[in-house]
């Protein structure tokens, strides 16, 4: 019963991966691409990643129970499905080494100047590694215990940045150029990190027929937390903020103001976010593992974190120390996803899709 | 050897041999021989030669062999009673045994025994059991192995001779309490009734509450050598059967030589083997019929005052009995308050080493140059200092319930003057710590389940520790890992946290916080109850009418 998810700890799981995402760096990485045609863009690939979704629940209800994986193995045999695996593990491990090293180098930059990089990167793999030991169920309950209160965190910031929003900070709304905003910001759309969980999602329904409501319910949240956190960011850090470390959403935290007797908050937020920044690698150390555990019929999925552990470990320190993390890892990390998800996997369960209508 | 030497050796007393004691390492065992002897023969010299070899009778001072004769039809049949003194009713065995066999010896077996003579043993047994021993329970048994069962739990035996049954009488008279008010769970408005070490009292308690017939109150035994009485209790028409199943299995799978109390068993039946309780003790009459009338199981250890009460979620530990007899505000008052307590309790200590270490920006100045201020004079770092206090803490709590009741309050004055004023003019710690010490205290106090403050107290070092090494990041490390820890643990197949975590079991009548006492409508649905309702919908009609 543990390793089952139920309607709303599906959504709550989806939506706090994509509040991750939005807390690590999204609305930045948007505001970069587009300057304040970042605005339009969000908006622009949400619809797409919403066509996107309404495209899988279409084929999805073929393979009922089945993830991308079983597809691929339906498809093209082992070798397909070991090739798709290797690609998720390849995207899930640049998820994690990638937001690690971002949330070190901030955590560095504001609490632990003089502490050792490897010292803070311990701290997460650690709690990853022990609650990964403790099973799917520690790994899912861990993520909707958090999800309220970060949650919680996003409201607050939104509510306090809301009545200072100026309309005009966000203008011209196509930015840099309506090109950039619509045909190259197209790419943008593996912002959405959290569509990943949908190609995964069905074997862990309780039952196939939320499968539907539990992607567009969440789907929907996410976007439009999305939305609010780009105008909110726009609003009051419109320029390109890349060469600094610090996160722009961690920098709203200081204008919260909470009550006189906290004088500032942001240790507060960031305490909140770790919590749920770990169940959020937690989550993706699992997934890793059950992909390796599929590809290679390995019986005890336990036993797989131990080799990867020290793997994240090892990638992080060198995407930190060749600062890789900050330049390079961006676009690759970009072009793997977009591909593999929103085109090999979409192809896959196209040709699949025909398969079995043939059959 | 010089002169002083032999002169003590001459004259000094010097014993002849050294006393030597080695323990052997292979015992033999004579009772074991005789236990093989299974079946009460008609020959009454056997079964007292038997039995005066399994009890020991020549040593044993409180096992006592009453030898008398009686007379059925003009024929003189030994007999023998063996019980424990101590353990039985002298006035019922000298009524209601002794006296009807001992002077109704002339009764023959029926009205008409003169004209249609029977031989004696034609149905000896029954006789005596139905016209000789005037005593409510009686049972009559042929194995000896439930014999010695018998005997031990108090029961008085009578032999006869030329009957290969022996007859069970119920005469017990545990001397104990009878009696006893709460001691670890005082509440102000309630019932001042506990349980006694006595299980029968225990349960007779449990049936005054409860008057239904559902009510079962099975009997277990547990442990090889102590035969310890465990008595499983719930309602037959609430209780989920394969809970009472799966209750029963553990207790009777406990492949043990004794059991002596509750506490044992909780160890031996829990799920987990985790530092936190996963069984509700309750040495509370009232709390155990609520949670028994809610679909749980109560477990009785026969010599412990408290009752187990399974399945358990981590709620269960921050409620007592008194929330539901108070005004459902009150009660959500104390609950709320309780779980700030245990929020405190906590991470209190763990906090302000991680504020003042790495996040002062988080309170606001004129606190963070008080606190530099009370400590300026202070020579440890503060770690030092507050592992200090809280050792210092424990220290005087755990004298505090070991000392003889007498210097009780010389401790509490000790512990004030060291904890307080001379530590802090010694200025060996500052005036600040003391008040997160104390605060965090009382607020371990507040916690009304003592196994949940225990654990706390231990995991409040850890988060100490944490918090000094990374601040938050450590108390957040430390946090994320005791709750997947925690996500890890059950009761009897339900989760910790339900109905909170997994969502899912958020259903009716799962709130912490108390709802109004008519509108608590449905049974907690973790438990899966055969009832799922307590009351109707409108459950007071009368505003209806």
């Amino acid at each position: 019963m543990d390793k089952k998810i139920s309607k709303i700890e599906a959504i709550c799981i989806f939506i706090m991966l994509f509040i991750n995402t939005i807390l690590l760096n999204a609305p930045q990485i948007l505001i970069d691409n587009c300057k304040t045609g970042a605005f339009l863009n969000s908006i622009y690939i949400g619809i797409l990643a919403f066509i996107f979704i309404i495209i899988l629940n279409k084929i999805f209800k073929y393979f009922p129970s089945s993830d991308i994986l079983d597809v691929s193995k339906f498809l093209g045999g082992n070798i397909l499905r070991f090739i798709i695996g290797i690609l998720f593990i390849s995207i899930l491990m640049l998820i994690i080494c990638v937001s690690l090293a971002h949330f070190t180098i901030l955590l560095k930059t504001i609490y632990f100047r003089n502490s050792p990089i490897l010292f803070i990167i311990f701290f997460f793999i650690i709690s990853a590694f022990i609650c990964n030991l403790n099973g799917f169920g520690a790994v899912k309950k861990s993520i909707c215990f958090y999800f309220p209160i970060t949650v919680l965190t996003i409201l607050i910031i939104l509510q306090n940045q809301i009545s200072n929003f100026n309309f005009t900070k966000i203008t011209p709304f196509f930015g840099d150029s309506f090109e950039n905003t619509f045909f190259k910001g197209t790419s943008n759309i593996f912002i959405f990190t959290n569509i990943i969980l949908i190609y995964f999602l069905l074997p862990f329904l309780e039952s196939d027929k939320s499968f539907k409501k539990i992607t567009i319910i969440s789907f929907f949240i996410s976007w439009i937390l999305l939305v609010f956190m780009v105008m909110i960011i726009l609003n009051n850090y419109p320029f390109n903020n890349t060469i600094s470390n610090v996160n722009p959403v961690y920098l709203l935290t200081r204008k919260v103001e909470l009550s006189d007797f906290v004088q500032r908050s942001d240790a507060l937020f960031i305490f909140i976010w770790i919590l749920s920044y770990l169940s959020y690698i937690t989550f993706f150390l699992y997934f890793i593992t059950l992909i390796i555990k599929k590809i290679f019929t390995i019986e005890n999925e336990k036993m797989i974190v131990y080799p990867v552990v020290p793997l994240i470990i090892g990638i992080t320190y060198l995407l930190i120390r060749t600062n890789f993390y900050k330049f390079g890892s961006f676009e690759l990390y970009k072009n793997l996803f977009n591909i593999t998800v929103y085109i090999i996997s979409l192809l896959i369960l196209f040709f699949a899709g025909i398969k079995k209508k043939l059959i | 050897m010089n002169l002083k030497n032999i002169f003590m050796n001459t004259f000094s007393y010097s014993p002849k041999k050294e006393h030597k004691f080695i323990l052997p390492k292979n015992p033999n065992n004579m009772n074991n021989n005789c236990k093989e002897n299974t079946l009460v023969s008609p020959n009454i010299k056997e079964n007292l030669k038997h039995l005066k070899i399994i009890y020991n009778s020549l040593i044993n001072s409180d096992i006592v062999i009453r030898n008398f004769i009686i007379n059925i039809n003009d024929t003189n049949l030994k007999a023998f009673l063996i019980f424990i003194d101590g353990m039985v009713d002298s006035d019922s065995i000298n009524s209601n045994v002794l006296n009807p066999l001992l002077l109704k010896n002339s009764i023959t077996m029926n009205n008409n025994s003169t004209k249609n003579p029977k031989p004696i043993n034609f149905k000896l047994d029954k006789f005596i059991y139905k016209k000789l021993i005037p005593q409510n329970s009686i049972s009559t048994e042929k194995e000896f192995n439930n014999i010695y069962k018998k005997i031990n739990s108090g029961f008085s035996v009578l032999f006869v001779d030329q009957c290969d049954k022996a007859f069970c009488i119920e005469a017990k008279n545990i001397k104990g309490r009878t009696d006893a008010l709460p001691q670890n769970e005082t509440i102000v408005r309630g019932a001042q009734e506990a349980f006694v070490e006595n299980l029968r009292i225990n349960t007779g308690l449990i049936r005054k509450s409860i008057n239904n017939e559902n009510l079962v109150i099975e009997d277990l035994s547990v442990g090889e050598i102590t035969n310890t009485q465990v008595a499983v209790c719930y309602m037959a028409n609430l209780t989920n059967d394969d809970l009472i199943a799966e209750v029963k299995y553990r207790i009777q799978n406990l492949k043990i030589d004794s059991l002596l109390s509750s506490g044992e068993l909780e160890q031996l039946i829990s799920d987990n083997k985790s530092i936190y309780p996963e069984i509700i003790a309750t040495e509370r009459n009232d709390r155990t019929c609520n949670y028994i009338l809610s679909g749980r199981i109560a477990i009785i250890v026969n010599g412990s005052p408290y009752a187990l009460i399974v399945p358990a979620v981590f709620t269960d530990f921050l409620t007592s009995q008194e929330d539901t007899n108070l005004n459902n505000s009150y009660g959500k008052f104390l609950r709320i308050l309780r779980l700030l307590a245990f929020l405190t309790a906590a991470f209190f200590p763990g906090i302000y080493i991680a504020i003042t270490n790495y996040h002062q920006e988080l309170i606001p100045s004129e606190l963070i140059f008080a606190i530099a201020g009370a400590r300026e004079a202070i020579p440890f770092p503060g770690i030092v200092e507050i592992i200090l206090m809280e050792i210092s803490f424990e220290l005087i709590r755990e004298a505090g319930i070991r000392v003889p009741s007498p210097f009780g309050q010389t401790i509490g004055i000790i512990g004030a003057l060291v904890l307080g004023e001379a530590a802090v003019n010694a200025n060996i710690v500052s005036p600040i710590l003391i008040i997160i010490v104390a605060f965090t205290g009382i607020c371990n106090f507040a916690i009304p389940d003592f196994s949940l403050s225990f654990a706390l107290r231990i995991f409040r070092f850890y988060y100490v520790i944490l918090g000094y090494i990374a601040g938050l990041l450590g108390i957040a490390m430390g946090l994320f890992i005791h709750f997947s820890y925690l996500c890890t643990i059950s009761s009897f197949g339900v989760n910790y946290f339900t109905p909170y975590i997994p969502f899912s079991s958020i259903t009716k009548n799962s709130s912490y916080t108390l709802k109004p006492i008519w509108k608590r409508e449905h049974r907690n649905q973790f438990l899966n109850t055969k009832k799922p309702d307590s009351e109707e919908k409108i459950s007071m009609k009368w505003k209806e009418n």
